[in-house]
């Protein structure tokens, strides 16, 4: 049934729909494709806030005439290649363990990346630079205690193979939860045929499978690769202590690494990215589009996991060492340095840090902001995800639906401190909205429109599962639109978007470049506020400012939880038993 | 304590100076208590309840922001560490959006000529000022610098027996090559600051400084970072390390300790301005007119290890009797680093 015979109710009429739909198109314009409009401005005018315009392409002239710009593409590229290689490495061998082997450890595998993937990028930097500190991380001070301190120098994730050693643990996560499906779903026949005439299982699968999944890989590498080019927190963290600066943090350093803002270089930086970014986003789409890429098809045998044989044990290490390194020890490398006076300094342990936070009327704002931005937030987020993923997949040639499609890929194409810039000059522009700046609603704003495409695109998988026969059913009973979307479809729906929801309240807690310039003194994010302290050396109230926050998420989560859990019981009881009372009666008019 | 000034102000200057050797003056040229209880009860009865500060390494600051809250309770100092083209551009979106939020500013003396002209600052006389050497007072008495941060040695003890460095020319020892870090030499942070100063005041010269950039310092992202990588002991000695940063340091344990140089340290002077439409601006005079009291400058001397600019201020602990600081403010300070970054600079990239 398409969305034009719906039926609708009476007092809303054909203009009702019309305007109702040219508001939400409006919408979508506004949060979506006008900052791009308005950052082309900016490049070409200077400040956001200077009350007079004057066009001028300095910017411009500044930025391709600086010499520092070959050094930030050349950083950017090799950061982005270099992560995405080795976080394709690591997502392929524990893609391989999950799908095609028996060991004891491989349920461990799926939880273990999804919770590397939903760790915020910025928390993982801090606590790599804590890490793996030559003078003063864990690892460097265990190496002393058994008298091979020297090896300690090694292990320094303020360098480049720091950086991309970390970037690849962290973006593992991503690249195993891209391929497990295409890996486990790849035609075995090929293969099999190929251990029959003599080949290894291993030869096999290198020459025969792997190359067969080389699509996939490049569609996955490349987006990899635009996710490496946007990263901020990794580099800022990592990299700026030694100079390494990416296009990223080029465009922030043009606006606080000299003596007054250069809002013109820095806006011109931030188009040039963007502009950088989408050629790479047209050239996947050209080189995948209407090609056949089949890799799946009905004559393979169902798989079965090899059974590891002798060797087994080693897998389950390999299991179990990149839990620790990926999750265990920077988690507990955050604990041990919030109770550490001074970031190593190691013997002395304190609460201070915590009592710190607590007399803080800036960190305390800062965590009450951050709650409220990740259960608000990634609320309305993830229902407007939703709706526009509705659009997309239920009328795909209609003006909104195409709109939706467009909007919900752009943010994703902007690097967030480009997106930044671009929401500011919206923002700062625009009547009413204007009036919000340095309150945590306009950062909540800004942090919504950069987490649409992950709530498009969570939810745009799984309601393309849902047939729309469920929805003709509905309308045939005379429901309505709204509710039999969010009734049936938006049900049938909730366990994503539940997951969703936590994924999004986790991304919008710890990302640092979209509010970064719309924050104030006194709104800030923990986030924002981790950043400045780290920037004053200030590692160990950082550490104590972020496991606060997790413990206070985890905590208000089980809470809401807990009532969730409460409330259903309370409305199911009822309809329970009044559907068990229809049934008896039911029962009984047939016995009868 | 002598403050050596190289500065189109010299005359003014050396009379500023001469009055510090004046210590029976000194409750004559500071706010008084009634001066500063005036403010606060303004202050209350205007329900202001804080004072917003932008400042730089402002964690290192807490001793002095515990004390002023203790001294007038129900007033909270609410620190945020921004300085620089950041503090410019919070301050323009602040300016624009009609909501500023910040009441003092407190940042490098650098950063005040460009604040007035941008006019950001509201002038405000505390009581006393007046007898301010005129080296330290802004354009429109907009700004004072209310406080001199020496600058020296950074030591981490655990990797440095001894005295360590204890002249400038110490810094050349070949021991100590590839163990130094300091902040950018090439952009406008404390280590250029200390050298135009200690260049100025003929602590040294020109070839001091090729003979520096051969010990090949590693760069810090800035002050904060440097001390931290001091005091892990990733270097033995940070040369230009704010005496202020390394006394947070020292408090919370970190093995370090701060050397003075025989030809003097170079300072960072620290200047404190009102900013116009500050939302508690009673609070703020109070805060302004408190740094530069008699108990501000104690405190500031006491805690944090900086030295007042009112005649009479006390030394901080460990400082030598008639120590000679190198001090380089306003207009002699802008000129002197511009000379900088077009000649010397190039010898640090």
């Amino acid at each position: 049934m398409q969305p034009s015979s719906l039926p609708v109710r009476p007092w809303t009429g054909r203009f009702g729909r019309v305007a109702f739909r040219i508001f939400l198109a409006a919408l979508i314009v506004y949060c979506l494709l006008w900052p791009m409009v308005m950052l082309l401005r900016g490049s070409l005018t200077g400040s956001p806030f200077a009350s007079e315009t004057h066009w001028t392409l300095s910017g411009f002239r500044q930025v391709l005439g600086d010499p520092q710009l070959l050094s930030n593409i050349w950083a950017t590229i090799l950061l982005s290649v270099g992560v995405t290689v080795g976080s394709l490495v690591g997502g392929t061998y524990f893609a391989v363990l999950a799908t095609r082997f028996q060991t004891r450890f491989r349920s461990w595998i799926t939880p273990m990346m999804v919770l590397v993937a939903a760790t915020p990028g910025l928390f993982y930097a801090i606590s790599w630079a804590m890490l793996a500190n030559p003078s003063a991380g864990v690892v460097s001070k265990l190496l002393a205690a058994i008298g091979i301190g020297g090896l300690g120098q090694w292990f320094n994730a303020v360098s480049w193979p720091g950086m991309i050693i970390t970037g690849s643990l962290k973006v593992s996560g991503f690249a195993y939860l891209f391929l497990v499906g295409p890996i486990s779903a790849a035609d075995r026949g090929q293969e099999d045929a190929a251990v029959i005439s003599g080949a290894s299982r291993l030869n096999a699968f290198f020459t025969i499978t792997l190359p067969s999944l080389a699509p996939a890989y490049f569609a996955i590498g490349m987006l990899l690769i635009v996710a490496g080019i946007q990263s901020f927190d990794m580099p800022a963290i990592l990299g700026l202590p030694i100079g390494i600066k990416t296009l990223s943090l080029r465009v922030h350093d043009y606006l606080v690494g000299y003596a007054t803002p250069n809002w013109q270089a820095a806006n011109a930086v931030a188009v040039l990215t963007m502009v950088f970014v989408a050629s790479i986003v047209a050239v996947q789409i050209w080189l995948l589009h209407g090609k056949d890429h089949t890799t799946v098809s009905g004559k393979s045998p169902p798989v079965t996991p090899l059974a590891s044989k002798g060797w087994g044990w080693l897998i389950d290490l390999s299991i179990l060492a990149f839990a620790f390194v990926a999750l265990v020890a920077p988690v507990a490398q955050f604990v041990i340095g919030s109770f550490q006076p001074f970031f190593g300094l190691y013997g002395r342990w304190t609460l201070d840090n915590y009592i710190w936070i607590l007399n803080d009327r800036v960190g305390v704002g800062a965590l009450q902001s951050t709650l409220i931005i990740a259960f608000v937030g990634a609320s309305v987020t993830v229902m407007a995800g939703f709706f526009m993923a509705y659009a997309i997949s239920r009328a795909p040639a209609s003006f909104l639906g195409v709109l939706s499609r467009i909007g919900s890929w752009i943010p994703a194409t902007a690097p967030g401190i480009v997106l930044s810039v671009a929401l500011l000059f919206t923002y700062i522009k625009t009547p009413l909205i204007r009036d919000l700046f340095g309150t945590h609603w306009l950062m909540m704003f800004a942090l919504m429109v950069g987490a649409i495409p992950i709530a498009v695109r969570a939810a745009e998988g799984m309601i393309a599962q849902i047939s729309r026969e469920l929805e003709e059913a509905a309308y045939i009973s005379g429901s309505y639109p709204i509710p039999t979307v969010v009734g049936i479809v938006a049900r049938l729906c909730a366990p994503s978007l539940v997951g969703a929801w936590l994924l999004i309240s986790l991304w919008m807690a710890g990302t640092l470049d979209i509010p970064l310039l719309l924050q104030s003194t006194n709104s800030q994010t923990v986030a924002t506020y981790a950043f400045s302290l780290v920037s004053q050396g200030e590692y160990s109230i950082a550490a104590a400012m972020l496991v606060s926050f997790l413990l206070l998420l985890a905590f208000a989560t089980l809470i809401l939880f807990g009532i969730f859990q409460i409330a259903r019981r309370l409305f199911d009881r009822p309809r329970t038993a009044a559907s068990t009372k229809s049934s008896l009666a039911r029962e009984n008019m047939h016995g009868n | 304590m002598r403050h050596s000034f190289f500065s189109r102000r010299l005359t003014i200057a050396i009379a500023g100076a001469c009055l510090s050797v004046l210590p029976a003056m000194a409750g004559l040229a500071h706010a008084d208590d009634a001066d500063l209880k005036a403010l606060y009860e303004a202050a209350k009865s205007a329900g202001e309840d804080t004072v917003s500060v932008y400042m730089p390494a402002a964690a290192s600051n807490q001793p002095l922001f515990d004390i002023f809250q203790a001294e007038f309770p129900g007033i909270t100092i609410t620190p945020t560490d921004i300085f620089g083209a950041a503090m410019f551009a919070r301050l323009e979106a602040e300016v624009a959006t009609g909501k500023p939020q910040a009441d003092v500013l407190s940042s490098g003396d650098l950063d005040f000529p460009t604040l007035f002209s941008k006019g950001y600052l509201e002038s405000f006389a505390p009581a006393g000022v007046a007898d301010l050497s005129k080296g330290y007072v802004g354009t429109d008495n907009s700004w004072y610098v209310w406080t001199l941060v020496p600058v020296g040695p950074g030591i981490n003890t655990d990797m440095i027996s001894g005295d360590g460095p204890t002249s400038w020319a110490d810094l050349l020892d070949p021991a100590l090559k590839g163990k130094m870090a300091m902040t950018s030499a090439t952009t406008l942070t404390t280590s250029p600051m200390a050298m135009v100063q200690a260049l100025a005041g003929g602590a040294i010269d020109d070839a001091w400084i090729s003979a520096f950039a051969a010990q090949k310092p590693s760069i810090g992202k800035g002050t904060s970072a440097t001390m931290l990588s001091v005091a892990q002991g990733q270097f033995a000695v940070a040369p230009f390390m704010a005496l202020t940063v390394l006394n947070a340091a020292k408090a919370k344990g970190a093995p370090v300790k701060f050397n003075y140089l025989k030809e003097g340290n170079a300072v960072v002077p620290l200047s404190v301005g009102l900013m116009k439409g500050a939302p508690h601006p009673n609070a703020a005079k109070l805060f302004i007119s408190w740094l530069l009291s008699p108990s501000g400058a104690k405190i500031a001397a006491e805690k944090l290890g900086s030295v007042g600019t009112m005649p009479g201020s006390p030394e901080p602990e460990g400082m030598p009797a008639n120590h000679k600081l190198l001090v380089l403010t306003g207009d002699a300070m802008q000129a002197a680093l511009k000379d900088w970054v077009a000649g010397q600079a190039a010898k640090f990239e």
